[in-house]
Parts: structure tokens; C-alpha cells; sequence
């Protein structure tokens, strides 16, 4: 944070005429108060109490719409992707569905609800289809915590060097392939 | 008989099963189907996923159709006139007589005549991508049916490689969890890959020359299963066609031969297909497994109780005993 004094102040009541910043959270310039990109008044005026604390803690405000771009992104899209394909391979006797999972799904961390309520949701229904169909086998795999852009957007303190490499889980996911379990999720062990 | 005008689900579908040597019919629901095979039967599924094969075309300011005749590779397309898929296709403007050289225009690339077909001018040959007919293409709509048809609505449950241009729809409500049952009984399914075709163009010349000749693959292991078979049922009138062509020539080739009355089944014993009526070349095919008299008879019945027809319609197993 950087912080000037103006030259010649004209009026010292609040914080007219102060450059005091510009934070991840906060900006403030001489006419406007923001945080996380809203203004002030605006968050005032239309924002409950739950959403200005969502905004500063998380960064922005969560929607119906977002909850619902989740939800399309993690569990819509990849089952009719898998509900198109597990038909040819129920056909042919034999085939593997991988779904990405995740140990959020087991526990309830802040700011993670849409994200884990749709990998357990997706969990679900690959269960489900493992029931239908058992000749295909539906495998949910939680890689555990990898060093992605996503982790860091979300743990932006998390020390790298503790963090899965996506490469180093790659090789292990496809070993893990042949004795995971259908229709249930694991987790994948990385031997060093 | 009364069209069935928008995709059913599979609770609805009915399924008239005839006995080819008598003439007897069942009525039945599609969800037993199971109940009517058992060990030694084989039944056979067309698995060609359905191409968005109706693609929009200018020819200087004329806004027309290009219909895929057949897989991508090939080329072959049918061009109708102006207007949309609302007017039934032999009401629909005639398009323009195109040559060898002319060049359509589509989403702003050139498409130019390659060959035009002797058997129709507007039968013609063009060089598209698959990755062109995805982003460009619609499924081929019906006037019947009274909204737009999405692709997903024209596959089959086990589609896979999409080289055919109108849904092989004996199959459309053929589930998965069907085909478990169907095992269960001691059946096999097995698959092949037909390119099957358009159904009707409007135009008499085409139509009369329908089904045009179209690429067909039968994997060996099918080829096994169909040898060794006691009753080997066809799913579709395109499996019908690729297993008798495989039959007289090779397991992968181009299917020429078209069947009727007087075609000698070869291989094939049964069929599960739609509700066809006289005059289509549907019921056409299913005349070379029982007679016309009692096929007519059958559709007689299938009128009187209110059987559905056309893509979305209910069910014929021809089966003998």
C-alpha cells in the first residue's frame, strides 16, 4: 500500500482528497470507494450483509447464476458427455469412464459449497450409471491436492513444494485405473 | 396410421410382434422385448451415430439446403430450393440446376460442384470437412414434426461414428439397461456401422432410386456371432442391408443391393423395425420375410389399435417362431 500526502488539502472530512490506495480488496481515489470491483453505495444500496462478507473474504458476489455455471461446468456437461458415450460401450461389453473428484465433497470448507456439492453430485451419478450398467466401469478418483492454477486462486498461501505435480498424478491415475474400484470414489496414492 | 410427432420415451413405445410363418400378431410393449429372445438369438444394431447432415448453403443470393447423402468422406448431397424443413419436401421450391464448376457458399467458405449425378441434377458431389458439417449443420427435420429437432434427439442410445445422415431409428429407445436385459435372456447384441441414407428427397427421379448405395463395416467378431446364430434378428432395415451385402461380397464394402418381395434372405431371420405401410421402401424390405398378404394383414391390426409411425413411431418385430 502506497501512501501520499496531497500537496495542498482543500478539505480534510473524511477521506475526500486522500490517495490512500489500491489493495486486492480496496481501492480508494478521490471520488470513488471500492471494494472487489463494487461501489460502496452500490453494495449499500443492493447488498445484504452475507454478500459484502462473501465479497471481501471470497472477492466476489456468488449468484444463483454462478451456482448454476458450476453446476453446468462440473456435473451437467461431463454426464451428458458420459450418458452419450456409456451406451457404445455397454454395447461392446467393456469400457472406463474416469471422473475427477475431489475430497471436498467429504468435508464442508467456506467458499467451497458450489464446487463440492457438484463433484458430489457428479459422484453420485457415476455411481449410479456403475449400477446401471455394469458391464462399464464408472470410476470417481480424487487425485488429491495438486499444484494448478485453480489452487492457487483458491489457497494463493499454499506452499507449492507440498502440492501434487498435475504430471506426477497423470502417470499414477492411469496406473490406479486398472484396480479402482467401480461405482465408488478413491483416492489416488502417489509413491514417490 | 397416425404419426408418432415428437421423440417418445421409451414407456410408450408399443411393439407389434408378428410371426412371419403364420401370420399371428401380439401386442406387446417395447420394454418386453426381452421376453420374446433367448440363447442362440443374435440380434444386430446398426451403432452409426447421426450427422447434423442438413447444412445452409448460398448460390449468389439464394439462401438453399445441401443434404449430406451419405457420409462426410463421400460427399454426396442432395440440394433442395428455397424455403425451410416447415413445407413437406416435394411441396418446397425446385433449386437451381447447378454444374460441375459452380461454387456454393457455406458459413463464407466456397464449396464448389465437384460431379453432379446422372441420376438427378441435384444429386451432387462436394468436399466438406466433418469439422464444417458439425459447426454448420442441423439433423435433417421433418415436416411433421412440429419444432426443430435437436441432435441429441436423433441418435441412438449406442451411437458411435456419425456417418448416417437420418437416424437408424429401429434402435432410438434400444437403452442400455435394455440390452442388459436382453443378455440376461441369453441373447447377444451385437454391432455393425451402416451409412444409413436419406428417406426421401421429394424428388421422384432421387426418390425412386433410394436406397442409393451406401458404405457399410461389419467387425468380424459380429460376423462370428451372426455364423453362429440360431436366429440371427436385424435391428433396423440397414442392418438387413449391410448383413445381406456382407453375405454376397465383402464385410466392409458399399451396400448396392436393395430388398423386396423376391430377395432370398441369406442370413438374416427377423426383424425389429418401425411401423411401415405400403408404398415405402420400408415395407418393401419387410416383404422378403413373410408374405404381403400377411404383412398387410399385420398392418391392418397395427391401424386398428393405434400404433404410431414415422421416426419417433412405435415398433415391428418379425419373428419366427
Amino acid at each position: 500500500m502506497s501512501t501520499t500526502t496531497p500537496s495542498k488539502p482543500q478539505d480534510t472530512r473524511g477521506l475526500a482528497g486522500q490517495t490512500v490506495g489500491d489493495t486486492s480488496i480496496c481501492q480508494v481515489s478521490q471520488t470513488e470507494l471500492i471494494y472487489r470491483g463494487y461501489e460502496i453505495a452500490d453494495l449499500a444500496a443492493n447488498a445484504t450483509f452475507e454478500e459484502v462478507a462473501h465479497v471481501l473474504l471470497v472477492g466476489h458476489k456468488p449468484s444463483a447464476e454462478e451456482l448454476a455455471a458450476v453446476f453446468a461446468v462440473n456435473l451437467v456437461g461431463p454426464h451428458a458427455l458420459t450418458r452419450r458415450l456409456a451406451g457404445a460401450m455397454a454395447l461392446r461389453g467393456e469400457g472406463t469412464v474416469v471422473a475427477i473428484s475431489s475430497d471436498v465433497v467429504d468435508a464442508n470448507y467456506p467458499g467451497w459449497g458450489a464446487y463440492a456439492a457438484s463433484k458430489a453430485a457428479h459422484d453420485h451419478l457415476m455411481g449410479t450409471l456403475a449400477a446401471e450398467l455394469p458391464a462399464v466401469r464408472f470410476l470417481s478418483v480424487d487425485p488429491g491436492e495438486m499444484d494448478t492454477a485453480m489452487h492457487a486462486d483458491a489457497l494463493p498461501d499454499a506452499d507449492p513444494s507440498t502440492l501434487r505435480r498435475p504430471a506426477d498424478v497423470a502417470r499414477a491415475l492411469v496406473s490406479h485405473l486398472a484396480s479402482a474400484p467401480s461405482g465408488q470414489r478413491s483416492t489416488l496414492e502417489l509413491t514417490p | 396410421m397416425t404419426a408418432a410427432l415428437l421423440p417418445r420415451s421409451l414407456y410408450l413405445q408399443r411393439l407389434l410382434v408378428v410371426d412371419p410363418t403364420t401370420g399371428d400378431v401380439e401386442d406387446a410393449q417395447f420394454t418386453e422385448l426381452s421376453r420374446f429372445v433367448g440363447p442362440g438369438d443374435v440380434l444386430v444394431v446398426n451403432d452409426a451415430g447421426t450427422l447434423p447432415a442438413s447444412l445452409p448453403v448460398r448460390f449468389g443470393e439464394l439462401e438453399l439446403e445441401l443434404r449430406l447423402a451419405g457420409p462426410v468422406e463421400e460427399g454426396w448431397a442432395v440440394l433442395f430450393g428455397e424455403g425451410s424443413w416447415r413445407e413437406r419436401t416435394e411441396d418446397r421450391a425446385a433449386p437451381p440446376r447447378l454444374e460441375v464448376g459452380d461454387v456454393l457458399e457455406l458459413d463464407g467458405r466456397r464449396v464448389p460442384v465437384l460431379e453432379v449425378s446422372t441420376t438427378s441434377p441435384r444429386l451432387i458431389r462436394v468436399s466438406l470437412t466433418l469439422e464444417e458439417v458439425l459447426s454448420n449443420g442441423v439433423p435433417v427435420q421433418y415436416s411433421y414434426v412440429p419444432r426443430d429437432l435437436r441432435l441429441d434427439e436423433v441418435q441412438t442410445p449406442y451411437a458411435g461414428r456419425p456417418w448416417a445422415t437420418e437416424m437408424p431409428s429401429a434402435g432410438r429407445v434400444l437403452t442400455p439397461e435394455l440390452m442388459e436385459k436382453l443378455r440376461a435372456a441369453g441373447a447377444e447384441v451385437h454391432a455393425l456401422t451402416h451409412a444409413a441414407g436419406l428417406s426421401a428427397t421429394g424428388d421422384s427421379a432421387l426418390d425412386a432410386a433410394l436406397p442409393l448405395p451406401e458404405p457399410y463395416e461389419v467387425p468380424e467378431e459380429t460376423w462370428a456371432a451372426v455364423q453362429r446364430a440360431d436366429r440371427v434378428i436385424a435391428v433396423g432395415t440397414s442392418v438387413v442391408r449391410a448383413l445381406e451385402s456382407a453375405a454376397r461380397g465383402e464385410l466392409s464394402g458399399v451396400a448396392e443391393m436393395v430388398i423386396g418381395p423376391d430377395t432370398e434372405l441369406r442370413v438374416v431371420d427377423g426383424l425389429l423395425s418401425g411401423m411401415h405401410e405400403p408404398g415405402e421402401s420400408h415395407f418393401q424390405m419387410m416383404a422378403a420375410f413373410l408374405p404381403l398378404e400377411r404383412l398387410r394383414g399385420a398392418v391392418r391390426h397395427a391401424e386398428r389399435e393405434g400404433y404410431r409411425n414415422h421416426e419417433f413411431g412405435d415398433s415391428t418385430l418379425l419373428l419366427p417362431g
